[in-house]
């Protein structure tokens, strides 16, 4: 039996949710059209966020769970953390080696 | 007359929320990557004040320190040693950009769709603690998911000797 989506108020946790979704939406169009590498990997830091927000709303709303999911979130921001300095770090030696930072012009792997 | 406290949270975790979407719609419609990086930060800094809406202080400090503070000035020192001599087109070509945007809109309909429809427990949320929730995620961290923080420490260590190997001068 669906359910509808609630009221704006009070704000409970199909907000944070949605919220969550649209981060990760907006993050996700930004991987898919942007062009410069170090902004693709600005845009995977937004849908990242929108991971964090999905998992500290469910440790908001779920109870029993004792901040498993902020907890979680942590972990995502580590690994965030990891990801963009290697990132960086893939970044600036493809920079060295070919002097652009455009994705559609290191196609070296491409089929 | 008084206005009802969770009437005030609401329109903050609104106000918050937009400030979110817009920072990352700007990211993607900037010119210049770094007007990016400005976006950027106002979605970090926006989604730091929506987990102290969800009562997560911790989580919104350690935002904000690490976020902000160390992943931001990453991309910028990226920004920094890669001087683009060319005017790159920022924006993929119209056709990419718009099957881009249509599939992002598309999987937000449809996680949409999901919440709607799931039948959640209809919970009323926990009430806030009086104390930081510092002490609990402390207590969690190093009982519950010991493990997983000790691999998280791998993980970082690992990342950061990659980092130095691959972007190291031969």
């Amino acid at each position: 039996m669906p359910s509808e989506l609630p009221p704006l108020y009070p704000i409970g946790l199909q907000h944070g949710l949605v919220l969550g979704a649209a981060l990760f939406a907006v993050g996700m169009a930004g991987a898919l059209t942007k062009r410069n590498a170090i902004a693709i990997l600005m845009a995977i830091e937004v849908m990242l966020n929108g991971v964090m927000v999905t998992f500290v709303t469910f440790a908001r709303h779920i109870p029993g769970i004792d901040l498993g999911g902020q907890i979680f979130a942590m972990f995502v921001l580590t690994v965030a953390a990891a990801e963009a300095a290697v990132g960086v770090a893939i970044i600036i030696t493809v920079y060295r080696l070919r002097r652009t930072i455009s994705v559609d012009q290191a196609d070296t792997l491409r089929g | 007359m008084l206005i009802p406290e969770g009437a005030l949270i609401a329109v903050t975790f609104y106000v918050l929320g937009v400030l979110a979407i817009a920072g990352g719609v700007g990211l993607i419609l900037a010119r210049r990557i770094f007007h990016s990086a400005l976006f950027l930060v106002l979605t970090l800094v926006s989604v730091a004040g929506v987990f102290v809406i969800l009562g997560a202080d911790f989580l919104a400090a350690v935002q904000v320190l690490v976020y902000v503070g160390a992943i931001t000035v990453l991309l910028l020192f990226g920004i920094m040693l890669t001087p683009q001599t060319v005017q790159l087109p920022d924006i993929a070509s119209p056709g990419q950009a718009i099957s881009g945007a249509l599939v992002a809109a598309a999987l937000f309909v449809v996680t949409v769709a999901v919440v709607a429809t799931t039948a959640w427990p209809r919970a009323a949320p926990l009430p806030l603690a009086d104390q930081p929730t510092t002490n609990t995620i402390a207590f969690n961290l190093f009982n519950t998911y010991v493990l997983p923080f000790e691999i998280a420490s791998i993980l970082l260590l690992v990342a950061m000797i990659g980092a130095i190997v691959i972007a190291r001068e031969e």
